[in-house]
């Protein structure tokens, strides 16, 4: 007589199952070869894990940059651009009414595009200047100016360089790249 | 001989079974259920402001998702996309996740969560972004909806209870109650396994050179301007101490799936690895740390109060060894 307190799934109910498994952990390779590929990932939530795998000869100095990018207006406001690097995603850990509530900087509503995205696209070519830098300051400065009255007309790239050494950091002020930006 | 008269002689097939269908209760799987996806509404859930912005100001994809390219392809993705239909789909995902938290038709709930999730993270992902904090968490939730979490501790179970006119459902034990958590506990294994030997196949054994993670540090602590991680990339040989321990880690994770006693050790070692990351290079796993408690068996605790009354009754109401702390999850329910 079967135990009424136990249920026993039919053997098809396991092989589904076990096919499911066997499919979510398999498609985890569809984006590594994608990646080998030289393609973003796009398999979401199938994803590589490769994170910081790159390393770096113990011959080179440890050596960063702390940049601020900072947007300046036609009446002379600085809006500090940098914000969405600094504060994270949008949500807040331990905030119980994130449901409720956005927790955005006013930054992020500048620009739309989240922080990879803007380090990709604009960040990085402003920090190596050139044609490149211009282009990409023109670009972001549509993005800023949508929707705004009192347009963003330059965007100035500061950083310090910070170097280890024996007795601590060497810090240095760099000359900021600056770009005036075409109104449109 | 068939393919599967192969498997059940060489004993491969109950090993698979053994390994991912254990018979056990549904206890433990309905209070992972009630944390993750606790967890996940109330302290990740993301901002529509967001959400708002990609529409508004984001401008076309930049890299679409698999499952937006697929959504795109059946229907407009102008309408799809729009910022009616996105707020009308965050509302219906916020509810079916409310209703996934009491248990209340629990599979469809969950699956109406997770794919809102899916939808969600994937449509932000397509404009270039991409992060690896929700992964795990999406998988679980989706396994949720394939899965028997609403057989306990839920208002499915109380309704049930009720039809059947005797107070609580009797106390079910079934093979399909474990595997949600053991996929999970793979893909930890898998995720941490393939971090760590990416940093070896990539890295190579310099990767513990100490210079790599104090560049690192450096470079994330002046980026999300955390002074921890700037002051801490100054000392060289706690730099290779600690990227010893995050290859040791990562790459012996899998060790838990198969050595119960080690679990408490490396989920503590998980949640420093994951606090200091955090506090040093701004990423945060959190996710992860709310996500091992698929490693937990809550069923002892559960039998607490129950040996309680067994130790004064004299009797234990379904006959369980009494153990008196809390063991990992190891299959055994």
């Amino acid at each position: 007589m079967p135990d009424p307190t136990t249920h026993t799934p039919s053997p098809r109910t396991h092989i589904g199952i076990s096919l499911v498994v066997v499919g979510i952990v398999l498609l985890h390779a569809a984006p590594i070869l994608q990646e080998l590929d030289g393609h973003r990932q796009t398999f979401w939530p199938f994803m590589a894990w490769g994170m910081y795998r790159q390393s770096v000869p113990s011959d080179q100095p440890v050596q960063a940059r702390h940049w601020r990018t900072v947007a300046v207006t036609t009446h002379g406001q600085e809006l500090d651009l940098d914000a969405p690097f600094r504060h994270g995603d949008d949500y807040v850990p331990g905030s119980p009414l994130s449901i409720l509530r956005g927790t955005w900087t006013p930054s992020h509503s500048l620009l739309g595009l989240r922080e990879a995205a803007l380090l990709r696209f604009y960040w990085t070519p402003m920090r190596l200047g050139g044609d490149e830098g211009q282009t990409a300051a023109n670009g972001l400065a549509r993005q800023v100016n949508v929707g705004r009255t009192d347009p963003v007309v330059e965007i100035r790239v500061e950083s310090t360089l910070f170097t280890l050494t024996p007795g601590g950091y060497d810090v240095t002020e760099q000359p900021p790249l600056v770009y005036r930006t075409s109104q449109q | 001989m068939s393919p599967t008269d192969l498997l059940i002689r060489s004993g491969a097939l109950g090993r698979w079974n053994t390994f991912w269908f254990p018979p056990g209760r549904t206890r433990n799987l309905a209070l992972c259920r009630i944390l993750v996806v606790g967890a996940t509404l109330f302290l990740f859930y993301p901002s529509f402001s967001a959400i708002r912005d990609l529409v508004e100001l984001g401008g076309p994809f930049i890299e679409p998702q698999l499952l937006i390219a697929a959504i795109s392809s059946i229907l407009p993705a102008e309408k799809v996309f729009s910022l009616t239909t996105l707020a009308i789909l965050y509302w219906i995902t916020a509810v079916a996740g409310l209703t996934t938290l009491v248990g209340f038709r629990t599979r469809t709930s969950a699956f109406v969560f997770a794919m809102g999730q899916w939808i969600f993270i994937a449509f932000r992902y397509s404009f270039g972004e991409e992060h690896h904090t929700q992964a795990l968490t999406a998988i679980f939730l989706m396994s949720l909806a394939l899965s028997p979490s609403g057989d306990r501790f839920s208002i499915d179970a109380w309704l049930k209870g009720r039809r059947e006119d005797a107070g609580s459902p009797p106390e079910l034990t079934t093979t399909t109650a474990f595997w949600p958590l053991r996929l999970t506990q793979v893909l930890f294994a898998l995720t941490y396994g393939s971090n760590g030997a990416a940093k070896l196949m990539y890295g190579g054994l310099r990767w513990m050179n100490g210079v790599t993670l104090q560049q690192a540090m450096l470079a994330d602590g002046l980026r999300f301007e955390r002074p921890l991680g700037v002051w801490l990339a100054q000392f060289h040989t706690l730099a290779i101490v600690l990227s010893v321990f995050t290859i040791l880690f990562e790459c012996s994770f899998f060790l838990t799936l198969f050595w119960p006693r080690a679990v408490p050790w490396y989920l503590m070692a998980g949640v420093a690895l994951h606090t200091g990351i955090y506090l040093t290079m701004r990423a945060d796993f959190f996710q992860h740390v709310i996500l091992y408690v698929v490693f937990i068996d809550f069923e002892k605790w559960l039998d607490r109060p129950s040996r309680a009354s067994a130790a004064i009754g004299g009797a234990h109401p379904r006959g369980h060894p009494t153990k008196t702390r809390p063991r990992m999850a190891s299959g055994r329910g």
